[in-house]
């Protein structure tokens, strides 16, 4: 990993195209500013996380019979 | 003279092309190219599986998403709406411009559920409404966006309680 110090409004750059600057830093705070083509997504990694492990749990196992889905217009409470 | 022969022939077919899908769930099944989906960038955690045949689910609001590339890939989806009606979902500027959208009525949304199982009995089901996934109904490509400050959950029960 490449660890490297900024203050702020300085930037990093990655790649010829991703621009990373430190806007401003408060406390334990540090806000980042994020240049990047629309190709690329930019996820708090956290987030990207639990997106991640839900996808992976919503893989349905081949056994699983949608008959027992319920229907939006017959709603059974429980 | 053959292959140059042979590469015409399949440009031409590749807008109405019936694709064949190797599914473990279905078997191998034909789909029209109009019930495929490609997904501008892969579902997180799934970077092998970029297209998915939508398949409906008999006289039900659900469907499968079942992955081209990977036989044993399949999710059920449904649209959020029929469940929430409450549920809402803002597109930016950016997300309309990378689905290349202008208005509402050429975008579909559907929600991934989870089986969520105790054992082998099926205890609840429940809707990824954090990250929906946006259809451009007319160039069918698609991509899950993540509603970062919506507030909403990944497991979000689908039967009101």
């Amino acid at each position: 990993m490449l660890v490297l110090s900024r203050r702020e409004s300085q930037s990093i750059v990655i790649g010829s195209d991703v621009v990373v600057t430190v806007v401003s830093i408060r406390g334990d705070q540090v806000r980042i500013g994020i240049d990047a083509p629309r190709s690329i997504t930019v996820h708090r990694k956290e987030v990207a996380e639990t997106i991640e492990a839900a996808n992976r749990a919503a893989l349905i196992s081949s056994d699983f019979d949608p008959a027992s889905l319920p229907s939006p217009t017959r709603r059974t409470d429980t | 003279m053959a292959a140059p022969k042979r590469q015409t022939e399949a440009d031409a077919a590749v807008d109405s092309v019936v694709m064949q899908v190797d599914s473990t769930r279905f078997g191998k099944f034909d789909v029209d190219p109009d019930r495929l989906l490609r997904f501008t960038e892969c579902l997180l955690g799934f970077p092998d599986s970029v297209t998915y045949a939508v398949v409906e689910v008999d006289e039900s609001a659900y469907v499968w998403l079942q992955s081209v590339e990977e036989p044993d890939v399949a999710f059920l989806a449904t649209s959020p709406f029929a469940f929430f009606p409450e549920y809402e979902l803002d597109l930016g500027v950016q997300q309309q411009s990378d689905l290349g959208v202008e208005s509402s009525d050429q975008v579909e949304v559907l929600v991934l559920l989870t089986i969520n199982r105790v054992g082998d009995s099926p205890t609840s089901i429940t809707a990824n409404l954090l990250g929906p996934i946006v259809i451009n109904v007319e160039s069918r490509t698609a991509r899950q966006l993540v509603l970062e400050s919506s507030g909403h959950s990944t497991r979000e029960p689908l039967v009101a309680a």
